[in-house]
């Protein structure tokens, strides 16, 4: 009898053990995969006439969670954007055409940013070389009318005696540097160049710590050359990395 | 027995819970790492603007003929036209083809440099009109060297240079003598009969031509004349399809006498103790030391004949 008692109390204990990680799981169907499947006590989007709140109640171990070097964002909300990140620029093909001397040639695109990530965004950009000619010529970047222009500050280009390519950005979530009073509207910065010595690391055009349905900002790309610029087609690639942050 | 029964059923009781622990820690880990990861490679977006522009307002083609397989390189006065660069073809014949041309170039300059690293004169074309297409049949001088440019007289050096291959090579070597400083200063005195006199006695730098053909590499070379003690100079142009080409670099010689090739000896090997005693050599070092050795014993001859006069009045 007592045998039969503990093959009992085993089977019991084995079934119990059954059912005892209630840890998340990927759940999979022929037609669907849930990823972090959880139990929630309620969860929804709630509406009144002047709020809006999507809430997961009694998901484990959520939160932000933060150490040297790392920060977590655990939980629904810190990973499924109900807004897609999206990065897209208006036009991809900037052609000044022909330069003349002493007159500063102005082209613009429009770089626009959805992020629903719970840390925003960053837009960071570079070129690949200055203006460069296939016969290996370059149009330098600008320094700026005091010669304070770097691809890190902006500051002021409104002279035409003025040589070189910079750009300037205006709209929204732009760095603070391209409307400093002292040199706005005309605040410019160079692009970071890798080939430089030392070698510029990418910039940051627009950021922001919050969610974005649509931010837009204007680049402007200008240039100007001297008499003496050596002809030729020049050349040269702006890349733009569009970051999400959580 | 019971006992032992109990504990292995048991142990068994807990095996699934462990594997299931395990399987759940595992798949955490790679939930956090891989599906993270996996959705910030998936968010971020990267894109390029291509940015373009053009200096200059037309576009040409300037072609010509040098020496087979030379350097030429094409630039401007304004030093706007950019590092343009070709090598000719066997023929010699080269081209420069879709060069943007500047608003202003100014001049444009062609300078070509032969097989053996010998550099031709510069050949300067007009600033082009504008909308011109096409420049051709541009021929540019020969390049042209000696092995010595001091010699004595029966003594051998070789010109040679390099040019359009099968062409015809005209030298003109000009035989300058020598003006004595006193004929110079008559021919600047208002002496009207001393400057007559002066003008006939000096003869002018009398032409000598001399033509040769290139060989299938465009390669030519002379013997410099030597039976003359005298000061040449010359320069050579080639004539192709009836078309002559610019004239080369001027170079000049000089043949020595005996007295004059001791000298240039002596002056050699001063500057070579010279070099070998400051470290450099230069001939204003082996001038000033020459005038301290001089001054030295000037000095001391003047200071023997005074001690000299002081010791015997009388004399």
């Amino acid at each position: 009898m007592k045998p039969i008692l503990f093959l009992i109390l085993a089977a019991a204990l084995n079934f119990l053990n059954a059912f005892s990680p209630l840890l998340a799981q990927n759940m999979h169907s022929e037609n669907y995969e849930i990823q972090m499947g959880n139990i929630n006590m309620t969860a929804g989007e709630k509406s009144s006439q002047n709020f809006k709140l999507g809430d997961t109640v009694g998901q484990t171990a959520s939160g932000l969670y933060t150490s040297t070097g790392y920060q977590i964002g655990a939980g629904f909300w810190y990973i499924t954007g109900i807004i897609p990140f999206t990065f897209t620029i208006s036009d991809i093909d900037i052609d000044f055409g022909q330069l003349t001397a002493n007159s500063p040639q102005a082209l613009t695109n429009t770089l626009s940013v959805s992020a629903g990530g719970a840390g925003g965004y960053q837009v960071l950009a570079f070129e690949n070389n200055p203006l460069k000619s296939a016969s290996g010529n370059y149009i330098s970047d600008v320094l700026g009318d005091d010669g304070d222009i770097s691809e890190a500050t902006a500051s002021v280009w409104a002279q035409d005696t003025t040589h070189g390519f910079g750009f300037k950005m205006s709209g929204d979530d732009i760095p603070d540097d391209f409307t400093n009073p002292t040199c706005d509207p005309n605040c410019y910065r160079q692009f970071a160049d890798p080939t430089a010595s030392p070698p510029e690391e990418p910039q940051i055009v627009m950021s922001s710590d919050n969610i974005t349905t649509l931010s837009e900002a204007t680049a402007s790309y200008k240039v100007n050359i001297s008499g003496t610029q050596e002809a030729g087609h020049y050349q040269n690639q702006i890349i733009f990395i569009a970051i999400p942050k959580y | 027995m019971k006992l032992i029964l109990f504990l292995i059923l048991f142990s068994l009781s807990l095996l699934p819970l462990k594997t299931a622990q395990a399987q759940s820690e595992e798949h955490i880990w790679k939930r956090v790492t891989q599906t993270r990861s996996q959705q910030l490679m998936d968010s971020l977006k990267i894109d390029e603007a291509n940015i373009s522009a053009v200096v200059g307002y037309s576009i040409f083609t300037i072609e010509g003929y040098t020496s087979p397989e030379a350097r030429i390189e094409l630039s401007s006065s304004q030093a706007n036209l950019g590092n343009q660069q070709t090598r000719a073809d066997k023929n010699g014949f080269f081209r420069f083809n879709n060069i943007i041309l500047p608003e202003r170039p100014g001049e444009l300059w062609l300078q070509a440099t032969d097989n053996q690293g010998l550099t031709s004169s510069p050949v300067s074309i007009p600033q082009p009109p504008p909308g011109i297409e096409r420049i051709e049949d541009i021929l540019l001088p020969p390049t042209l060297a000696h092995s010595k440019g001091f010699f004595q007289k029966g003594s051998r050096s070789l010109a040679f240079g390099q040019t359009i291959p099968n062409s015809q090579v005209e030298v003109y070597l000009f035989e300058s003598q020598d003006i004595p400083w006193f004929k110079k200063l008559l021919l600047v005195l208002p002496l009207p009969s001393k400057k007559a006199q002066a003008q006939e006695k000096i003869s002018f730098p009398s032409l000598n031509k001399l033509t040769l053909k290139t060989s299938e590499d465009g390669y030519f070379s002379f013997d410099l004349p030597n039976q003359k003690n005298q000061f040449f100079r010359y320069y050579a142009g080639s004539i192709y399809q009836e078309n002559y080409s610019p004239k080369s670099n001027t170079l000049s010689f000089r043949v020595l006498s005996f007295t004059e090739a001791l000298y240039q000896q002596i002056l050699l090997f001063a500057s070579k103790i010279t070099a070998l005693i400051f470290g450099f050599s230069k001939d204003l070092i082996f001038w000033i030391f020459l005038e301290i050795v001089l001054l030295a014993i000037l000095i001391k001859k003047y200071l023997a004949k005074k001690s000299q006069s002081l010791k015997y009045p009388n004399l």
